[in-house]
């Protein structure tokens, strides 16, 4: 199945937002997240509320659907997700230990879970159709265009995230793309991906 | 209680994540929840952790949670009364 296209990809690495890239958005990591919701003038309160995995995955999708050209209607089930990171939660984890000392945080405990960015995407874009989060040492190209492969392949999606996003200690690292049947569009393929990808996160 | 009301605004900002807000936006007697500042479950729960922490009141009864957190005023009221208590 050689029309199954990439239509759009960001990356974020070193306070660096790109997206096709070319660079959206620069700016110190402490306040990379407020400055994005200021810059880009949000309307989504309960983006303050998610935990930073979750922020991250958050800004670095967040322009997939508005560079991608087509037009066409595609229901919410034929949306999918396919995500994979590294350190899942781990973030969220000690903070919610620590607050463990006093009064454990109920809004801390709700992202005790590495699946829970999937999920704010999921309701950022519409997706309700196949979706999964894969917990991987580093960013497995390989699997990743295998697995969306297959989902094309089986008729499951016709439009589909994918990608990895790591938020922990000295790693903040996302990049995602955005995969449709279509005649226009770089190929998905392990490669192409790869290229994307070194590109992307070469500064 | 207008301080107490001021208080519990920033409070509320601070404890929520409400960082879209500022705590003088919040209105009074703006309801907290549906309509009004649009809070949802988690952030009922951490109200009740707000309680507890800043005020060393515990919610005994779960059924008054709906009264006491109507508004910023309904809860600075309990906080009162049960300071006092």
């Amino acid at each position: 199945m050689n029309n199954v296209r990439i239509s759009s990809f960001a990356s974020f690495k070193n306070g660096t937002l790109k997206v096709n890239g070319n660079v959206l958005l620069e700016s110190a990591m402490e306040t990379f997240f407020s400055t994005y919701y200021e810059v880009m003038k949000l309307n989504y309160p309960k983006f303050f509320k998610m935990d930073n995995l979750s922020k991250l995955a958050f800004v670095t999708c967040d322009k997939l659907f508005e560079q991608d050209a087509a037009e066409e209607v595609i229901s919410a089930f034929e949306k999918g997700l396919i995500f994979s990171t590294a350190d899942g939660c781990l973030d969220t984890d000690e903070k919610y230990f620590q607050s463990t000392e006093s009064i454990p945080s109920p809004a801390l405990f709700v992202y005790t879970l590495p699946n829970i960015a999937a999920g704010e995407l999921s309701i950022r874009h519409g997706l309700k159709g196949e979706t999964a989060t894969f917990i991987f040492e580093e960013f497995n190209p390989e699997f990743q265009t295998k697995y969306v492969q297959s989902l094309f392949e089986e008729k499951r999606v016709s439009i589909c995230i994918s990608g990895w996003a790591n938020f922990y200690g000295e790693s903040t690292e996302a990049f995602f793309y955005l995969v449709r049947k279509s005649e226009n569009g770089i190929i998905h393929s392990t490669e192409n991906i790869q290229k994307l990808l070194d590109k992307s996160w070469k500064n | 209680m207008e301080e107490l009301i001021a208080t519990l605004k920033t409070q509320i900002v601070e404890q929520l994540n409400l960082q879209h807000l500022k705590a003088e936006e919040i209105g009074t007697d703006q309801p907290l929840f549906g309509e009004g500042l649009g809070l949802d479950s988690i952030d009922a729960l951490e109200l009740i952790v707000l309680l507890q922490q800043k005020y060393g009141i515990k919610l005994a009864d779960p059924t008054e949670g709906p009264k006491v957190f109507q508004t910023v005023r309904s809860m600075a009221e309990y906080i009162s009364s049960h300071k006092a208590a």
